[in-house]
Parts: C-alpha cells; structure tokens; sequence
C-alpha cells in the first residue's frame, strides 16, 4: 500500500491543476491509497509513523519539495516502525534538488509513472550529529559582517572577511574560506563545477558509502584551480566565524558538526534520470 | 550499478583557497593546487600544480612538480620537475627530468629496483641547459 505525505504547497492555489492530475493518475494506476496533509497538528514525523505502525503501508510517498523529501526521509528514518519493507518515494511539486537526485520528473504523470513501477535502489543516507540524516548535501553559507562598517570591510576585503570553515578529515585538517563548501551524498547541485573540475559526477556517488567534500571559489579564474575535491567516511565541520548549514537546503544546522555516511540505508524509488 | 571504493580510492583535488595540515594519504591520484603542510602520499599519481606551495614530504608513483615544494620528493616511478617547479629538498626517482628554468636544492638519489643508489649532491639551484632532459633507470 501506497502512504502519501502531502506538503501545504500542494494544495495551493497555483498547483490546484497539478494536484488534480497527479489524483486522476494516481487513481488509474491504481495506487491512490492512504494520505495525510502535512499542518500545525499532524507533523510529518507523526504522519510517517503512524503509517508505517499501522502495518499496511510501506511506501511512503513525499509530495512536494525537498523540505517534505528530507524531513519524510528523517521521519522514516527515526520510525521505530520502519523495516527492510519500507521504500521512500518523492513526487515533486516544486524544483527539487532530491527529485533530480533519484530522477523524478517535475511532469506530474510521468512521476506517477515511476512511482507505480517502484524500480528500487538502495541508498547511503550522511547523517550530522546523529540527529540529522540527509539524502543529498550539507551546505556551508558564510554570513557576511552586517553592519555598515562591516560591509564597508566587505567591499575592500573580499577574501580576508569570508570566514573560515575547518573540516577535519581522516589525519588531517582542510582550512577553507570558499565561496562554497558542501559535503556532498549526490552531485544534485554541483555537476557542473565538477565537470569543470574534471571529476566525474559519478564519483558522487549516493551508493559508494562515501561524502565528499567539495569547495568551490568563484573569482572569474578558470574553475578548475578554485576547486577541492576530497571523499571521506567522516568528517567534523568546525569554524570560529558565524556560519549555518543547510541539510538538503532544508534544516539550518550550527557547528560543530560530526558527519558520517550509512551505507544503503534506505530503499528509494528512482526514475530513469536518476543521477547516480 | 554500485561503485566501490575504498578510503582515499578516489580522485583528490586541493583548490587554491584550501590548505591542508596532517598527513594527505591516498589511494590514487592527487591535483594540488593550494598549500599543504605535513606529508602528501598516495599509491597514484601526484600533481603539484602552479599555484601550489607545499611544506611536507611527497611521495607517489609518478610526481609532476609545477609548484613549490619545501621537503623531501620520491617518486617510485618518474619525477618531472616543470619549468615553473621549486623543489628545496632531497629527491628520489628511477626516472627524473627537470626542464629548463626548475629550481631544485638537495640530494638526488636515482632508484633502480630494489637497488637504491647512493645520494648524488646537486648544485643549488641547478638549471637544466636543455628544454627538457630525461634520465632513464640505470640498468643493474
């Protein structure tokens, strides 16, 4: 059987056509079973558990965007109902980096269709602080000094003002004050400064029990010598300056930062795009 | 369509915004274009890129040096020193070329086997007259 965790935005006015069609096709594949709409007084966590304790459900299906993708994959996750039975799936409603990392169509049928043909992979779930699992990247946003002065100091010192981020690898330590940083599950979101920096997306791989850390400088200078590149089965991110991370750009998270990978950790419907 | 890798199996790059402190051990090919400072070793190849500046002893299979090096360099395989390379340092390889206009201070001692050779002093710096030179392995 077939759960379906319903964001708000679904029901929204701009996608009330979407969410009609996604209804009929669901209806004529024969799949459109149980939901639950996602409000102040049923959370996602609650939705996803009482589903799966139910015993009758073992797909859990997210219809959204990468919020509803990541926090329905936390929840299946933290279930203490979830089996070897249990499959996540995502239709996306709203541009998704998730959906481009299992290959879900944003054309409503097509989902549909990959949903209902449920072509299964397993795949590595990272996790930070054992709090927080996350299917594509953590990214690393430096804030800039604010106030005027700050800012004053920004424009004449580009560089020296970015903050420094430490991320401990292995027996050694990567300083960085990059633009970009992330510690990546999926390439979703940086294949195309990885094809610059001659890597393969495929080296990113959500299947290889692996996150790599990537850093990026975008100073108008060929790509190629403004990225690092550095694979790891753990890490831990530190920094002295005022800096946030962003699960699956999704939940903000503050350092000090353990991450690790669970190797196949979770059954996921992919589509034919799936990057991986 | 599973990959497998093991620790380090995988392409390591270090960009020119990034620097490194402890031991950078690999399992196959390293780009470094920024600073590192400890040891730098992988079972692959090593490229010491242009921008780089790095305070720690190098070893690979193979070493291209177009960067700075402050330590030791052996290359199980081949050594090549481009013209933009500064080596201060002892260095070993079987195959070693230096091109005209590299900077290298230290020891050189030509790997041949199992048979290490005895260290060879070199000038400091030492610049090659030709374009490019290469020394094969001695034969035993």
């Amino acid at each position: 059987m077939f759960f379906y965790v319903y964001d708000k935005l679904v029901g929204s006015k701009k996608n009330t056509k979407k969410f009609g069609q996604m209804q009929t096709k669901l209806n004529e594949l024969g799949i459109l079973n149980d939901k639950a709409e996602i409000s102040t007084t049923t959370t996602i966590e609650n939705a996803v558990d009482g589903a799966l304790s139910s015993g009758r459900h073992y797909n859990i299906i997210a219809v959204g965007d990468d919020a509803t993708a990541h926090y329905t994959i936390n929840a299946i996750l933290k279930s203490n109902a979830s089996s070897k039975k249990t499959v996540f799936g995502l239709i996306p409603f709203d541009p998704s980096y998730i959906a481009g990392t299992l290959g879900m169509s944003h054309d409503i049928e097509k989902a549909c269709l990959a949903i209902s043909r449920r072509k299964l992979e397993k795949i590595d779930i990272g996790y930070a602080n054992e709090g927080t699992c996350f299917i594509n990247s953590l990214n690393i946003t430096c804030k800039r000094l604010g106030s005027s002065v700050g800012k004053l100091r920004n424009i004449f010192s580009r560089q020296k003002k970015r903050p420094t981020v430490t991320i401990k690898v292995r027996d050694f330590t990567v300083k960085t004050s990059a633009q970009r940083i992330a510690i990546c599950n999926s390439p979703a979101g940086w294949e195309e400064i990885l094809k610059k920096s001659g890597v393969s997306a495929g080296k990113v791989s959500p299947q290889d029990g692996f996150v790599d850390l990537i850093t990026h400088n975008d100073t108008g200078e060929p790509a190629k010598e403004d990225t690092s590149f550095i694979s790891a089965q753990k890490l831990e991110i530190t920094s002295p300056d005022k800096i946030t991370i962003l699960a699956d750009y999704t939940k903000k998270l503050q350092p000090p930062i353990k991450v690790g990978v669970g190797k196949q950790l979770l059954k996921v419907i992919v589509g034919k795009e799936r990057n991986f | 369509m599973e990959t497998i890798k093991t620790e380090g199996d995988i392409e390591t790059i270090i960009g020119a915004s990034v620097r490194v402190e402890g031991d950078l051990i690999g399992q196959n090919n390293m780009k470094i274009f920024g600073q590192v400072a400890g040891k730098v070793q992988t079972k692959g190849d090593i490229f010491i890129e242009e921008s780089a500046n790095i305070e720690a002893d190098v070893e690979a299979t193979n070493v291209t040096i177009s960067g700075t090096v402050e330590g030791s360099v052996k290359a199980i395989e081949r050594l090549k020193v481009e013209k933009s390379g500064k080596i201060s340092g002892d260095i070993a390889a079987k195959i070693l070329s230096i091109a005209t206009g590299a900077s290298f201070s230290g020891q050189c001692n030509m790997i041949n086997g199992d048979q290490p050779q005895s260290p060879t002093t070199t000038s400091k710096p030492k610049e090659k007259p030709t374009p490019e030179s290469t020394t094969p392995p001695k034969q035993g």
